[in-house]
């Protein structure tokens, strides 16, 4: 057997795997603090899933104005770059270990990363049809948006003619509006829920400028088609699934599952981070986003997917100052760990604990998903029977978080728990 | 066509690109002889041999005396020679037959006779305690168990394709695409078999047709087979659920079917399933609510410990049970005919040894064939099977060859070397489906959801075919509609 090349081994200060918001916004404000981060992203495009993106919608907080995503993603890297970051692109990340090493390959090898950090920012991705085990033939013409996005903007295809849209957030509600002006006829959006998803602006915005109809309430029974779709086969439905009047038929040449997005976690799972199988399997944080593994840190759309990519990249940022902390001030041990546990109403929280060492008296951010989907909300975080933070929203729904704030008080080790109140939306 | 009148395009003509005819095809390119294969869809693997449970069967529990037995039996064997060389992964797991009570635990006495009987003397008969040692995940009301140490799994589209390359490269040549419309008999007694792309003649026909070889016999003049479909629905888990099933969980028989089994896959996975149902319609590929759920359900009454696993995948697969109960190989030398019919689940795991029964049966008939130890010239080295190291994870490959370093299937970790390998193939991988079989690219977690995109756009520029010109499993399956109507319009409203 011939002998192995030995794998050779980088040294790097911090190592950020995956180039979108929440990964170049670690990296461009720890190269704003003097440290010099390298990124490391699997696609030839950086720019995570907003390079993907043509339609409007992005960097309001980071930018002050709304811009196509792929403008977003190009001027986050510029913008990283310009900083100092190294950024490395068509390279694939294949394990990370506990002690913060990264095995990754691209054309040019494989090569072992050494990182005194390591930050995680994998992303997000939707449910694909099999894992929601629709009913039917498998045949083509069956996506997910992010493939039908791809298609649109790197390839400059249209995924089929006559498409149904399953979901109704705003990721499908904008979906339907690109593809329409694009010249897709859309036969309806389908959303299993009562209520739409997405924000009232993008109905009106999305679907009833193009007279697309939204049939809210309807499940796909099952997919028609023999080499490429053609119709789904939907009824309206209870809650738990049972049709409620007869099923019928939409023809068409394309279904697109939209939404239902899931923490890129393969990483996470391998190397063992202790993960939160409430937000479908992304690795259990503390406030600055470091997860249980000391040095390792996980933000953006892994932790809590799929928020907009705004907040991913506010989340990258603030996760950013936790690894500079991390670099600068070593654990000086006895710190207080407060869990963070989701109460009446609310399926998940992140950050799942607050670290306290001693001196530190931040404010937190608690980002809260409720179930079911709530309006007039009113969210609470309770120490030991007593309030410590609240906030109000118009409404929840449980794919979105809502925010919370936790003013600086004394840290303690006694469980936060977060519920919600409000009127449940039917 | 251009065929010299009087001549025969080919010595044998093969009816099916299952696992079954191209093991056929294999044999029969030992001897000088043309062999052709016709087959309806546009890949080999497209019937039966597409979704089934790839599992190695021993002939344990099979009907003794049967020549389904016999041929398992003989074909178990048979793989492990030839195994090797084919670059076919074979996982000798093991097998565990859980009688979940005391009934059940009284059958397991009656199917180790039964394994005795078809000359599978390695089985035992376990504790609960043994039981829960090897299988980890298992029900824990199990009482006893039966232990099948040489049932193994293999990869179904790995060993089809190697089979159908090894027959390609010694001379097989494949019509995919060719739907079979009838059958007609010149005077001389060879065979004019007409497809919906023109005639294609032969000396000799070998109806390897799956669920179709009745409508193929029926043509060709042979009456009395009569093929039901009998559906089988899978569930496949994620590569988190193969740690805690290291080997098959059988459930103990019942007179219907082998029964809903959890078993490990070649490829890190586990399957659920399959469940059985006669249907009527041989197209009819759909998974159902309800099937789903019985194979679900069946599954985790072996190893309720899965039920938190999540699910990348679902298919159904039709099995060709003949109404024969056993295997229909029919050697006619008056009319020249071959059926290999009814070789309903279990034809993965005997096709090697059907085929050596076949060509058997031909030189009893007088045909000039060669012995089944003539060499055969190997089939081209792949880089990868299931099971194996990607290459992407091998720095000497990656070394010698940058393409086997960019990644596209984050999944599977699929990188554009073995992408190009498939499409460069003696059997070129012509369609996304069959990129799938040979690379399981798009087969993982995201079942495609970060890659189609950069597979249809380096199969474009391979292939040389616009993006809108690929399909999912052949004409028909366009995978992308029409470009972009409007890109200059965008940004407008």
């Amino acid at each position: 057997m011939a002998e192995q090349p030995s794998i050779p081994e980088r040294q790097v200060d911090v190592l950020v795997v995956g180039a979108g918001p929440a990964g170049l916004g670690v990296a461009a404000r720890l190269a704003g603090l003097g440290v010099a981060p390298l990124v490391l992203d699997r696609e030839p495009v950086p720019g995570g899933l907003p390079a993907q993106c043509e339609h409007p919608g992005f960097g309001l907080w980071a930018f002050r104005r709304l811009m196509p995503g792929q403008e977003f993603a190009a001027r986050l890297v510029e913008r990283a770059v310009r900083a100092g970051v190294r950024l490395e692109t068509d390279v694939t990340v294949l394990e990370v270990t506990p002690d913060r090493t990264a095995l990754a390959v691209s054309p040019s090898g494989i090569v072992r990363y050494r990182a005194q950090a390591l930050v995680l920012a994998t992303g997000c991705r939707e449910r694909p049809r099999s894992a929601r085990l629709i009913p039917g033939p498998r045949p083509a013409g069956v996506f997910n948006t992010g493939v039908v996005q791809r298609l649109h903007t790197f390839l400059g295809l249209l995924p089929g003619r006559e498409v149904v849209i399953v979901g109704s957030d705003d990721i499908s509600l904008v979906a339907a509006r690109t593809l329409a002006q694009a010249g897709c006829r859309i036969a309806a959006v389908v959303e299993e829920r009562p209520y739409r998803q997405g924000y009232l602006v993008n109905e009106w915005w999305s679907l009833r400028s193009q007279r697309i109809p939204l049939r809210l309430g309807h499940r796909v029974l099952r997919i028609l088609g023999d080499g490429r779709v053609a119709g789904v086969e939907v009824a309206l439905c209870d809650a738990t699934g049972t049709p409620l009047a007869n099923p019928y038929e939409i023809p068409c040449d394309t279904v697109i599952f939209s939404g239902e997005f899931v923490p890129e976690a393969t990483l996470v799972a391998q190397a063992g981070i202790p993960a939160d199988p409430r937000t479908g399997g992304g690795p259990l944080v503390d406030q600055e986003f470091q997860t249980e593994l000391a040095g390792i840190f996980a933000c953006g759309n892994l932790v809590h997917a799929a928020d907009p990519a705004d907040y991913a990249l506010v989340d990258g940022e603030r996760a950013a100052l936790g690894v500079w902390r991390y670099l600068t001030s070593p654990p000086s041990g006895g710190e207080l760990v407060q869990p963070v546990l989701p109460g009446q109403q609310v399926r998940a929280v992140v950050p799942q604990r607050l670290r306290w060492s001693g001196e530190r008296l931040d404010p937190v951010r608690l980002a809260v998903r409720v179930e079911p989907a709530l309006r007039a909300v009113r969210l609470r975080a309770i120490v030991a029977g007593q309030p410590w933070g609240w906030s109000l929203a118009p409404a929840a729904k449980p794919h979105r978080s809502v925010y919370l704030w936790l003013r600086p008080a004394r840290p303690g080790d006694a469980p936060i728990v977060v519920e919600a109140r409000g009127w449940p939306i039917v | 066509m251009g065929a010299i009148p009087g001549a025969c395009d080919y010595d044998y003509l093969i009816v099916g690109a299952g696992v079954i005819g191209c093991a056929i095809a294999r044999e029969l390119v030992r001897s000088p002889v043309r062999v052709g294969v016709v087959e309806q869809g546009w890949d080999v693997a497209e019937g039966a041999s597409k979704a089934n449970s790839s599992i190695l069967h021993t002939g344990f529990d099979a009907k003794p005396g049967t020549r389904e037995a016999r041929l398992v039996a003989e074909g178990w064997w048979l793989w492990q020679q030839e195994a090797p060389e084919l670059g076919v992964p074979i996982l000798r797991t093991g097998a565990v037959m859980l009688a979940l009570d005391e009934e059940q635990a009284q059958e397991l006495e009656r199917w180790r006779r039964n394994a005795f009987e078809n000359g599978v003397t390695d089985v035992e008969l376990l504790t609960r305690d043994r039981v829960l040692a090897l299988a980890p995940a298992a029900n824990p009301a199990v009482v006893r168990g039966l232990f099948v140490p040489r049932e193994s799994v293999t990869c179904t589209f790995t060993a089809t394709v190697a089979l159908a390359e090894q027959a390609a490269v010694n001379g097989t040549v494949f019509h995919f695409g060719h739907r079979v419309t009838g059958i007609e008999r010149s005077p001389d007694g060879s065979y004019r078999v007409l497809t919906d792309r023109g005639p294609l003649t032969a000396r000799w026909l070998i109806d390897a047709a799956g669920l179709w070889a009745d409508e193929i016999a029926r043509w060709a003049g042979a009456d009395g087979l009569v093929i039901t479909p009998r559906k089988g629905e899978f569930l496949v888990l994620d590569k988190s659920a193969r740690a805690k099933v290291p080997l098959i969980h059988l459930p103990v028989p019942t007179p219907i079917s082998k029964g809903i089994l959890v078993a490990p896959t070649a490829n890190g996975n586990v399957l659920l399933g399959p469940t059985a149902e006669d249907i009527g319609d041989k197209r009819d590929l759909s998974v159902t609510a309800s099937g789903l759920q019985r194979a679900r359900e069946g599954a985790l009454r072996l190893a309720p410990a899965l039920a938190d696993e999540p699910v990348i995948a679902t298919y159904a697969g039709l099995r060709p049970a003949s109404s024969a109960g056993d295997y229909v190989i029919e050697i006619h030398p008056r009319d020249r005919l071959v059926l290999a019919a009814g070789i309903r689940s279990t034809g993965l795991s005997s096709a090697l040894a059907v085929a050596r029964e076949v060509v058997r049966g031909l030189l009893e008939a007088g045909e000039p064939l060669a012995s089944s130890e003539s060499p055969l010239r190997p089939r081209p080295r792949r880089s990868w099977a299931p099971g194996q190291p990607r290459p992407c994870t091998r720095p000497e490959l990656v070394a010698a060859d940058p393409s086997y370093g960019r990644v596209l299937c984050l999944c599977e970790l699929v990188s554009e070397g073995e992408i190009r390998e498939a499409l460069r193939a003696p059997i070129p991988a012509t369609t996304l489906d069959a990129i799938k079989k040979r690379t399981w690219a798009m087969a993982g977690r995201c079942q495609g959801f970060y890659c189609t995109a950069a597979i249809l756009q380096f199969m474009s520029r391979e292939l040389r075919v616009p993006v809108s010109g690929l399909t999912k499993s052949g004409p028909g399956s366009p995978v992308a509609g029409p470009p972009v109507a409007s890109r200059g319009r965008r940004g407008h409203g």
